[in-house]
């Protein structure tokens, strides 16, 4: 009796116990219950960057960790330009290649992402080459290439790239890729269908948000400006860090004529990100509408001397029409002797022209047009050269741009008019 | 998931309109802007003093406002009139709020400073100290909002001290880990501070003796001489950001340890020998191993039972209160301690009072028994009909136990807090069974050592025995006054601190 008693005692005693362990777990701050035989650990975080971090601190001898640190920080460097995740993404894919140096397709790409990334397109496509060889049927691999190929001036190869990766994943991404290689081609029309493909597939906020201001960016070279800005706001509700779309709402405040509002837009933009393209196209608008650009100026000026490695194209247009031409022409020279891109031949010609040496900038300048996607500043650009050669018709190819586009650029646009209304001057 | 396939959503376009690659002279990138609040709380004011670092191409953009003469160069006057002017927006930017009130700051210092950085450009530093007039002779909660941009590329950092102020507990630490901006740690530009806000929770002021406390558990725990390192290790580990598996399996080896350590100190060794003593003099030989693994497991149960049970009523009363929780935990717990400290020595004093009315009679009997019904603790008692057994019985046994286990250790208590608080609950229960488990060791081997074949130890405490037992009942009281009064002081501090 005295036996059943204790061990009443002790199966009360137990079941107390569990009852207030029920209790603690149920009032307890939120957590779930671990797997049982298993110490809780927190949960991973949701940022792709930090759950890669934390992988790779788990397990430091995965080389596939690695190569998704290298993808994740390649990733994040696109929002938060120089942050050091570029250096990070390189050591993470050195640190992934060390562990597995054959058939590590991850880190291939992951290779050649960064060297995109980094404006090394000749580096990215032998990552691409290499990654499509070890991997035919892999999809990442050709969105390297097409990248690579497209920058290089490869159109055939960037093409064939694209069609491959529209194959075998056909997503957001390969409709986006598509679309660019579209616009390339000068083909716009196409080039909105496939972007607007890409955005319907678009999984992400931030994916949706990067098709949208793509959008913008289409319907604003054909100056359809009210159609821009929607795109652009639409993406700025997806995502306000979505920096290209701030960009396209401040440059297009300004074409319809809200200058004050352009300003405050662009202000808070290189407040955050002082990249080149959005430094110059507000020193312009400032310089446009007789306010000092000297901050912005003298920001692109530090940024030119920092610079190391390839060209940045805004930084050679900022050289070639607030700097020293002669210098542009220099780098964008070597530039063309890396990579025969439209984008480069563009800004080349452009550089000869304000250097004065419109002879050698016509082939370039014209190429940029009929080989390229065909932009109201291409365009432009041709008819300036034109124009300061002499060359009948280059008076109509301005007008035209103006009818079609009559607020390309806050400064080009004015220059161009100068052109018109007083033919044979130069523009400065 | 295929591990390349979320890259793919990646539109690499982007990539390529980012800016060049440069040789970054600055660590944080020629892009940065960091910043620096080193906060100081003192009676009558609050002191920000705060460090701007730019890198190369913010200081670029702000050297044109700052040449004001347009001569290409910033010199010693027109930094100064610069810094002037920064600092001042600054201040505009920078909110606080105590207790519901925003204050407003006024810059008191500035200056404005230029390293060579990279390229033949400049790096800048502007510091500034701001000050906001704010009575912390009482206690104040704080908000603050440093105003720096967290879109904006940088290290952003705030550390609080209390200059005369106890601060109780803070959201941000005390010590600059990158020096007030002049050495990042390794890695910074990877994975910069982003921290904009604080939050302070000021205590009045600092007595001599109470220098500001670190966030954490309140300090319930009473400190155990030799135990006190392995209780902070346990918390330290309790505490710990990531909870891994080896930290996990070291905290429940050291709640062991904990444990055992506690059943050596006065009150649970004596009920322990007294239980096995009594379990060797009893009927039965051999009784003394089942007695001495009954006490045991008993302890456990009821001391696990215990600290689960105050636990329970503290986070079920406190879970209403939301972030308030730490800082009235240590109100509840003094109060729930004092409680069962309260009914501890009306325990014992009827049992004393049991033993004047049996004219100490028949001691062997009525020991044990002052606690029986102890595991309802809290609840009702209803003493004074003492068993009468012929001799040491299981249950005498497991009253002994139930006494034993019954007071549940502060220590044990907190590591239980600290890890309801955390969100780790489970994790927490998990400790508390071990040190439980580690009592229950420690009490039989205990049990087990002295009731062993009759040695010669087991022999020299017999002679102990009338002693012995005449001082369990005092014993008892004295153990539950010291509860109450820990219960109370507790109580106390936590509702000045509160």
């Amino acid at each position: 009796m005295i036996r059943w008693h204790g061990i009443a005692a002790t199966v009360g005693g137990g079941l107390l116990v569990l009852a207030c362990a029920a209790g603690l777990l149920a009032l307890g701050p939120g957590t779930p219950a671990p797997p049982p035989g298993r110490v809780a650990a927190p949960p991973p975080p949701a940022d792709r960057l930090a759950a890669a971090r934390q992988a790779t601190e788990a397990r430091p001898q995965d080389a596939t960790a690695w190569a998704e640190l290298g993808l994740a920080a390649v990733d994040r460097a696109r929002t938060t330009p120089e942050g050091g995740q570029l250096t990070e993404a390189a050591r993470a894919l050195a640190d992934s290649l060390a562990l597995r140096p054959e058939h590590n397709y991850e880190a291939q790409v992951g290779s050649g992402m960064l060297a995109n990334a980094r404006h090394e397109f000749a580096a990215a496509r032998e990552f691409g080459r290499s990654a499509t060889t070890m991997a035919p049927d892999r999809a990442a691999g050709y969105a390297v290439l097409a990248d690579a190929e497209i920058q290089l001036g490869d159109y055939p190869a960037a093409t064939a790239a694209t069609q491959r990766l529209l194959d075998l994943a056909p997503g957001s991404a390969a409709f986006t890729r598509a679309s660019y290689d579209l616009e390339t081609h000068g083909r716009t029309g196409e080039a909105v269908f496939a972007q607007e493909r890409a955005l319907e597939l678009a999984g992400t906020p931030e994916e949706q948000a990067f098709c949208a201001h793509r959008l913008g960016d289409l319907a604003w070279e054909q100056g359809e400006l009210a159609t821009a800005e929607q795109h652009y706001r639409h993406a700025l509700a997806l995502r306000s860090d979505d920096r290209f779309a701030a960009f396209g709402a401040a440059r297009t405040a300004a074409a319809l004529g809200r200058t004050e509002e352009a300003l405050q837009r662009y202000g808070e933009l290189v407040e955050r990100a002082p990249q080149p393209q959005f430094l110059l196209e507000l020193a312009e608008l400032q310089l446009a509408a007789g306010h000092p650009a000297a901050a912005q100026l003298a920001a692109l000026d530090a940024e030119v001397r920092l610079a190391t490695g390839p060209v940045d194209l805004a930084l050679a247009r900022y050289l070639a029409d607030h700097g020293d031409a002669a210098q542009a022409v220099r780098l964008l020279t070597e530039e063309w002797g890396r990579r025969r891109s439209v984008l480069v031949a563009e800004e080349l010609g452009w550089a000869l022209h304000r250097a004065g040496r419109d002879g050698e900038a016509l082939p370039h300048a014209r190429f940029a047009v009929e080989s390229g996607s065909g932009s109201a500043l291409s365009r432009y650009r041709l008819g300036a050269v034109e124009h300061a050669l002499g060359l009948p018709g280059a008076d109509d190819l301005l007008r035209a741009v103006l009818r079609s586009h009559p607020h390309f650029s806050a400064y080009h646009a004015g220059k161009a008019r100068q052109l018109l209304g007083a033919p044979g001057e130069g523009e400065r | 998931m295929n591990p390349t396939a979320r890259w793919l959503a990646v539109p690499a376009v982007a990539l390529l309109a980012l800016a060049p690659v440069s040789a970054a002279a600055h660590p944080l990138g020629n892009f940065s802007v960091n910043r620096y609040d080193g906060l100081r709380l003192l009676p009558d004011r609050i002191v920000d003093t705060v460090v701007v670092d730019t890198a190369e191409i913010p200081t670029a953009q702000d050297r044109t406002a700052a040449d004001r003469n347009r001569d290409g160069t910033v010199d010693a006057e027109e930094a100064a009139l610069r810094a002037g002017q920064r600092c001042a927006e600054l201040a505009g930017a920078v909110r606080a709020v105590a207790d519901g009130r925003e204050l407003a700051w006024q810059p008191v210092s500035s200056g404005l400073s230029h390293r060579p950085g990279a390229a033949g450009l400049a790096t800048a530093r502007l510091g500034c100290e701001l000050v906001a007039a704010v009575d912390l002779t009482r206690p104040v909660r704080i908000s603050f909002h440093s105003g720096a941009d967290r879109e904006r590329l940088g290290w952003k950092e705030i550390t609080a001290v209390g200059e005369g102020v106890a601060l109780r507990a803070a959201s941000v630490p005390r010590e600059s880990s990158s020096d007030a901006l002049d050495s990042y740690p390794a890695g910074s530009a990877e994975q910069p501070l982003g921290v904009v806000t604080a939050e302070i929770s000021a205590d009045g002021p600092a007595a001599a003796s109470r220098s500001g406390e670190r966030r954490g558990v309140p300090p319930l725990a009473v400190g155990l001489p030799a135990l006190g390192g392995i209780e902070q290790r346990l918390a330290s580990l309790t505490t710990a950001r990531d909870l891994t598996v080896p930290v996990g399996l070291a905290a429940i080896a050291l709640a062991l340890l904990l444990g055992a350590g506690h059943a050596a100190l006065p009150g649970h060794a004596k009920l322990a020998v007294a239980a096995c003593l009594t379990g060797t003099t009893g009927p039965r030989r051999g009784g003394g191993v089942r007695a001495a693994l009954a006490v045991g497991a008993t302890v456990t149960v009821t001391h696990t039972a215990g600290v689960l049970v105050v636990g329970l009523a503290l986070t079920a009363s406190t879970a209403l209160v939301g972030d308030r929780l730490l800082s009235r935990l240590g109100l509840l717990g003094g109060a729930l301690v004092a409680v069962i400290g309260a009914l501890l020595v009306r325990t014992a004093v009827r049992t004393l009072r049991g033993r004047a009315d049996h004219g100490g009679g028949a001691p062997d009997h009525d020991h044990g028994h002052h606690e029986h019904h102890g595991h309802d603790h809290g609840g009702h008692h209803d003493h004074g009909h003492g068993h009468r057994h012929g001799g040491p019985h299981l249950p005498s046994l497991l009253g002994v136990g139930l006494a034993g286990g019954l007071v549940p250790s502060p220590s044990a208590l907190v590591i239980l807090l600290g890890a309801v608080a955390l969100g780790r609950t489970s994790f927490g229960v998990l400790l508390v069974l071990g040190y439980g488990l580690g009592m229950a060791l420690a009490l039989t081997a205990a049990g087990l050592l002295l009731s062993g074949g009759g040695t010669r130890l087991a022999g020299l405490t017999t002679r102990r025995i009338p002693a012995l037992r005449r001082l369990v009942p005092y014993g008892s009281l004295l153990t539950a006054l010291v509860v109450l009064a820990v219960g109370l002081g507790l109580a106390l501090r936590g509702a000045v601190g509160g």
